[in-house]
């Protein structure tokens, strides 16, 4: 898989593209004075650039909230970093600057060109070591939070907390990873994630002004591997993010009082997404039940790739042959949700031949003569009438049946004759 | 003469805090960055902001590059997943209704509207962005599905199965008036 192996047309084809758009004025100058602060922040604090994201995220969710919340983001000056929340108005200064000692008595800010010496919190609690430094601070309604974070990790920060009136309390100990902070009309909601994205856990204060001591976790159904770009919905006062479940990701509304995740919108939507994902049936083997298991997951993700993965060159989807992820995907395109189908006919009892090959429906691989009562109420249920089993009385089953192969691999999904 | 300076050399003074020396680097792969972004973002301000991004994350952090894979791979990483977190970001300020400023045409945007009717790459747009960039990084960039494995941190055989769709789409795309494969159903 070394080499590139180009489609001349495709490549003939892009080549008629028109070259990229050189730069705007003033981006080489925009870049070098970004260099610049970065190399003024890497000599105090390698982790600037974590922190740079949060605060820019912060100062995102400011926009986003509006009204009750004062935040004074830190913005990406990681060894500079303190910030006082004082009145409850809607502002966000920018990149205010100090060191970050654990006690003091006054902090020096900077909003725009004038310089404010404003009271600061006393940071108490049980910090590690001077390089604890403060990401940003708010003010939501009565309760003052300071998330505080040990800026000296690569990836991500450990050693996280709240404080409140300059109080840790809520300590999440060492955690690598990304932390963000998220008021909002409901309350103040974490996220915490792995360095690598994937997501850990979420907590909610309660009610706007609720001490971070009282944060509970709040169990998200289906969790996301990974949530990201959170915010509220201050119309349906929801948060709204991105999320990846096992396939590309999908908007997502999440229901904060139940954790209740909803997908809004999918780049590759199938009519299986986010269907229930059926157990195994008794009776799989350990390799069957793998099989079975990817399979229902994919469906339920519409993973087409994985889909892609576990259909094997002899998988047949068609009498007539052809790649099975197009006629899927053909289907799909055309109102018939052949996966649906799919998931539904998986979802019921299989019956097995003497070599322990699996098949669904049961119906399948029997005699029509020899189907029982309570096979055919499992087609009903399955969507198929009467008059098919007329049909089949004759001729035999010939609706949807998909087959997994005693060593686990996937053979079929077809139907008709 | 003298001896243009090797991308180790210039890591290491850039790793230094050298700006020179990463701007050097960058600019050597500006170009390739560009196309990949433009396309993917498709505006130009909407490219200048991802790349800063980017490039500011590649300058903070080299400290993690090994030299395992080339400069110019490590960084289309880096591009790349800026870029997509630039298109969710993009698409969740659309789904919550948050107003978004559109960028304000300039002589050269102006020109770009008129190029995004163009065949090519109207079926381009027709692709998703994972599937955009597979085409992009093989077919016009050149690279190894094993570095665009890398690239998109995916492995080598999805790459070859997202390619292949993005290909049939995008051919399609390109003529739609085609015979489609028949499905006997």
């Amino acid at each position: 898989m070394n080499e590139p192996i180009q489609d001349p047309d495709i490549t003939e084809a892009l080549d008629r593209l028109a070259p990229p758009p050189l730069h705007g004025p003033g981006f080489w100058d925009e870049l070098n004075t970004g260099l610049s602060n970065q190399t003024a922040n890497r000599a105090s604090s390698p982790a600037h650039g974590t922190i740079r994201s949060l605060a820019v995220a912060a100062a995102a969710l400011v926009v986003l909230v509006g009204g009750a919340l004062v935040l004074s983001s830190t913005a990406g000056d990681g060894d500079q970093n303190i910030d006082v929340a004082a009145e409850a108005t809607t502002t966000t200064t920018p990149a205010p600057t100090s060191t970050a000692p654990t006690t003091a008595a006054a902090v020096t800010t900077t909003t725009g060109p004038a310089q404010v010496t404003e009271p600061r919190p006393t940071l108490v609690g049980t910090p590690i070591d001077d390089s604890w430094v403060v990401l940003y601070s708010s003010s939501i309604a009565e309760g003052d939070y300071i998330s505080r974070a040990q800026a000296s990790i690569d990836c991500g920060m450990k050693d996280l907390a709240f404080a409140r009136d300059g109080i840790i309390i809520h300590d999440y100990g060492e955690r690598p990873g990304a932390f963000s902070y998220h008021p909002g009309p409901q309350g103040v909601l974490t996220r915490l994630s792995t360095c690598s994205g994937t997501f850990l856990e979420m907590s909610i204060g309660s009610e706007l002004g609720a001490p971070a001591s009282g944060f509970e976790p709040l169990a998200l159904t289906p969790e996301p591997i990974v949530l990201e770009d959170l915010g509220w919905d201050l119309v349906d006062k929801v948060m709204v993010g991105t999320a990846i479940f096992t396939a590309d990701p999908v908007s997502v509304r999440i229901n904060s009082g139940t954790g209740e995740v909803t997908v809004v919108g999918s780049t590759q939507t199938c009519s299986s997404f986010g269907a229930a994902v059926p157990s195994a049936p008794a009776g799989l083997n350990a390799d069957q039940r793998a099989t079975f298991d990817a399979i229902t997951a994919a469906l339920a993700a519409c993973d087409w790739d994985t889909l892609d993965e576990l259909t094997p060159p002899t998988f047949m989807a068609s009498f007539g042959g052809g790649d099975p992820i197009e006629l899927w995907q053909s289907s799909e395109a055309s109102d018939e949700p052949i996966l649906a189908i799919l998931l539904a006919h998986l979802s019921v009892q299989p019956g097995f031949d003497h070599g322990g090959f699996a098949s669904w429906p049961r119906a399948a691989g029997e005699f029509w003569e020899d189907v029982t009562p309570e096979m055919q109420a499992e087609l009903l249920d399955l969507g198929y009438t009467r008059d098919d089993f007329e049909s089949y009385a004759e001729i035999g089953y010939i609706g949807y049946r998909t087959g997994i192969d005693a060593d686990g691999t996937w053979m079929y999904y077809v139907a008709g004759d | 003469m003298v001896e243009p300076e090797s991308d180790t050399d210039l890591v290491r003074r850039a790793r230094a805090g050298d700006h020179t020396a990463f701007t050097t680097l960058v600019r050597e792969q500006d170009h390739k960055m560009r196309g990949l972004a433009y396309q993917l973002l498709g505006s130009r301000s909407q490219m200048d902001d991802a790349l800063q991004d980017a490039y500011l994350k590649a300058y903070v952090g080299l400290s993690s590059f090994r030299s395992e894979s080339a400069f110019g791979t490590w960084l289309y990483r880096i591009v790349y997943t800026t870029c997509i977190d630039h298109i969710r970001r993009r698409d969740r300020r659309r789904e919550v209704g948050l107003h978004v400023v559109p960028d304000q045409p300039d002589v050269l945007e102006t020109a770009e509207v008129v190029e995004r009717h163009d065949e090519v790459r109207n079926a381009l747009d027709s692709l998703t962005p994972d599937h955009r960039a597979a085409l992009l990084l093989v077919d016009r960039e050149g690279l190894s599905y094993d570095e665009v494995a890398h690239v998109m941190d995916i492995t080598p055989g999805t790459v070859a199965s997202r390619l292949s769709r993005a290909r049939t789409a995008f051919k399609a795309a390109l003529n739609p008036n085609s015979p489609t494969p028949e499905t006997n159903r």
